[in-house]
């Protein structure tokens, strides 16, 4: 099964990256922007479908992870090889930090922490003009001349997502991925196998930062700039709408969700301004009719 | 071994136990009654680090457990099952117990690798629980009496020294617990456990136990083997429920 699934999977990658043949920029410039989601999605999935603990802040460390690439690059001049791998330690540090303090408490708690540091991160980069740019963003965080074009930074993004996927899929399937499902369904018998459940938390919240920063890097060199409101909650509810509508019992769910939101996005913004609208219609639907979103209705039909 | 010295519990002003001491020796099946309230559970929760005592010290192997959190305590060779059943109910019986395994090991930050599961080690502890055949079925579909084997094998997994069983028969068809009983007095045997366990069925209690302690109210009134235990006058004022005053 896990093979047959692997050999899927390098079917996908061999297929998208046939892409650039097609000639289409818009093709090419929505695919990159699908795959930065899919990882951003499936990031915060080992936080929400591995570990039970429903980040409302995740984009904070998108956001960082962004920042930390694009001031690196763009105000230090450090080459980019060097500038997204300090930029994720970065992310990597603030992510234990912050989890930190939020793994301590559970559930709503755990929730509404996340959610506030979430917003005081979104403060940080508001405010620190002579660093962020303040409102104002970064401009002209340019990528080197190698992944200059939307064919080769599409190639790179999706090197670097498979990569990232392939890292998560691990993680997903390790003693710590199976460690954190029980931790979600009996902290307290976890503990007395002689499990420091928090500790283990700390450490999925930790990785599961880390990616959401490389997604956010990504992010940055996509747009060439960056802007607060990568680290607004409505950020971090968006990419939480992913996860639950592609469905978050499944490690491949949050793709699906990224995909079909990003892709509805697109045609939704062209004949209307009312895209949080429908984002919030979606929402309902999905949490009425299919919680298990997508994921879960196709295996049903599977089974049936 | 493990040694309790003088533990006191209050909830906001109850106490729940009350200056309690007792030594469990090496290989004792050691039981605990009291009638209900009396505070066993609690007791149990103060010696694996679930709740805090106001005063008094845990020792096993002479060294401190007051104070470690329960995976701490785990770690130092103590394993416990509950009153109520705590297993991972949305996982099957074989997951349960390999999550017990990956936590015995200490696998359980590796995430740089897949889980490799340790079929041998967990049919093994499934045999000895006799759960072999419910190896893949959920564990929150399983009989009550079932999921109190797969918490005894939970709390088998990490080899303690020192086993706590709070009520391993509460809750069971007379059936169940001849059987129950039988399984647990094998298992002590073979592996060379140390069993500290609270249970109603004094039948069981006189039947399995070298060594009893009585609680009432929280305090110890009676620690001794089954006969003096049985002889002891206060022990029969609760039971026959005299007045104690
Ligand atoms: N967390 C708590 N907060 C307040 N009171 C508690 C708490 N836990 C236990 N108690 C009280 O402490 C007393 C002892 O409870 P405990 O559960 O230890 O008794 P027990 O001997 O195990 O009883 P049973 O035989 O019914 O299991 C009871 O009166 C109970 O109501
Ligand atoms: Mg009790």
């Amino acid at each position: 099964m896990p093979h047959s699934r692997l050999l899927l999977g390098a079917g996908i990658v061999g297929l998208l990256a046939l892409l650039p043949l097609s000639g289409s920029t818009y093709l090419m410039y929505l695919s990159t922007q699908v795959l930065i989601f899919v990882l951003f999605a499936t990031s915060l999935n080992i936080l929400i479908g591995y570990a039970g603990l429903v980040s409302f802040g995740h984009a904070a460390f998108f956001a960082i992870g962004g920042y930390g690439c694009a001031i690196l690059l763009r105000t230090y001049e450090i080459p980019l090889l060097l500038a997204m791998p300090a930029a994720l330690v970065m992310t990597a540090i603030l992510s234990a930090l912050i989890g930190s303090l939020c793994v301590r408490l559970t559930s709503y708690y755990f929730s509404m922490l996340t959610l506030a540091f979430g917003q005081l991160i979104w403060a940080v980069v508001f405010k620190w003009r002579s660093m962020t740019g303040g409102d104002d963003g970064l401009l002209r965080v340019d990528s080197p001349s190698w992944i200059d074009t939307p064919a080769s930074f599409f190639i790179f993004t999706l090197l670097v997502v498979t990569l990232a996927m392939l890292a998560l899929w691990i993680v997903a399937h390790s003693p710590l991925g199976r460690t954190l499902m029980a931790i979600r369904e009996n902290q307290v018998r976890a503990g007395f196998l002689g499990v420091h459940t928090r500790r283990v938390q700390l450490v999925a919240f930790t990785i599961a930062g880390t990616f959401a920063g490389l997604a956010g890097a990504l992010f940055a060199l996509f747009n060439r700039s960056i802007f607060p409101d990568s680290a607004w909650w409505l950020q971090s509810a968006e990419v939480l709408i992913m996860v639950v509508l592609g469905g978050m019992n499944s490690f491949f769910g949050p793709m699906v969700g990224a995909l079909t939101l990003i892709v509805l996005s697109r045609f939704t913004l062209e004949v209307t301004d009312y895209w949080p609208g429908l984002l919030a219609i979606i929402l309902l639907a999905t949490l009425f009719f299919f919680p298990n979103g997508i994921a879960g209705l196709l295996k049903a039909k599977g089974k049936r | 071994m493990l040694e309790i010295k003088g533990l006191t519990k209050t909830f906001s002003g109850f106490t729940a136990v009350d200056n309690a001491s007792l030594i469990v020796k090496k290989g004792d099946i050691h039981g605990v009654i009291g009638p209900n309230g009396a505070g066993k559970s609690t007791l149990f929760n103060l010696i694996t680090g679930h709740l805090i005592a106001d005063t008094g010290e845990v020792r096993l192997h002479d060294k401190r457990l007051t104070g470690l959190a329960p995976h701490a305590v785990v770690r130092r060779g103590l394993g416990r099952s509950f009153q109520r059943i705590s297993v991972f109910p949305r996982m099957t019986v074989w997951e349960n117990v390999q999550i017990a395994l990956v936590a015995k090991d200490q696998q359980e930050f590796c995430f740089w690798k897949p889980l490799v599961s340790q079929n041998e080690q967990i049919a093994r502890l499934l045999e000895t629980v006799r759960l072999e055949d419910e190896a893949q079925v959920v564990a929150g579909e399983l009989s009550y009496g079932r999921q109190k084997q797969l918490e005894l094998a939970l709390a088998l997994a990490g080899e303690p020294h020192v086993l706590l069983l709070d009520e391993p028969t509460a809750g069971m068809s007379p059936r169940e617990t001849e059987d129950s009983i039988l399984l647990i007095t094998r298992i002590v045997k073979d592996r060379g456990v140390t069993l500290l366990f609270t249970e109603h069925d004094m039948n069981m209690v006189f039947g399995i136990a070298n060594r009893i302690t009585v609680l009432h109210h929280g305090a110890v009134i009676a620690s001794d083997s089954p006969d003096a235990v049985r002889e002891n006058s206060s022990v029969q004022e609760v039971y026959l429920g005299r007045p104690t005053h």
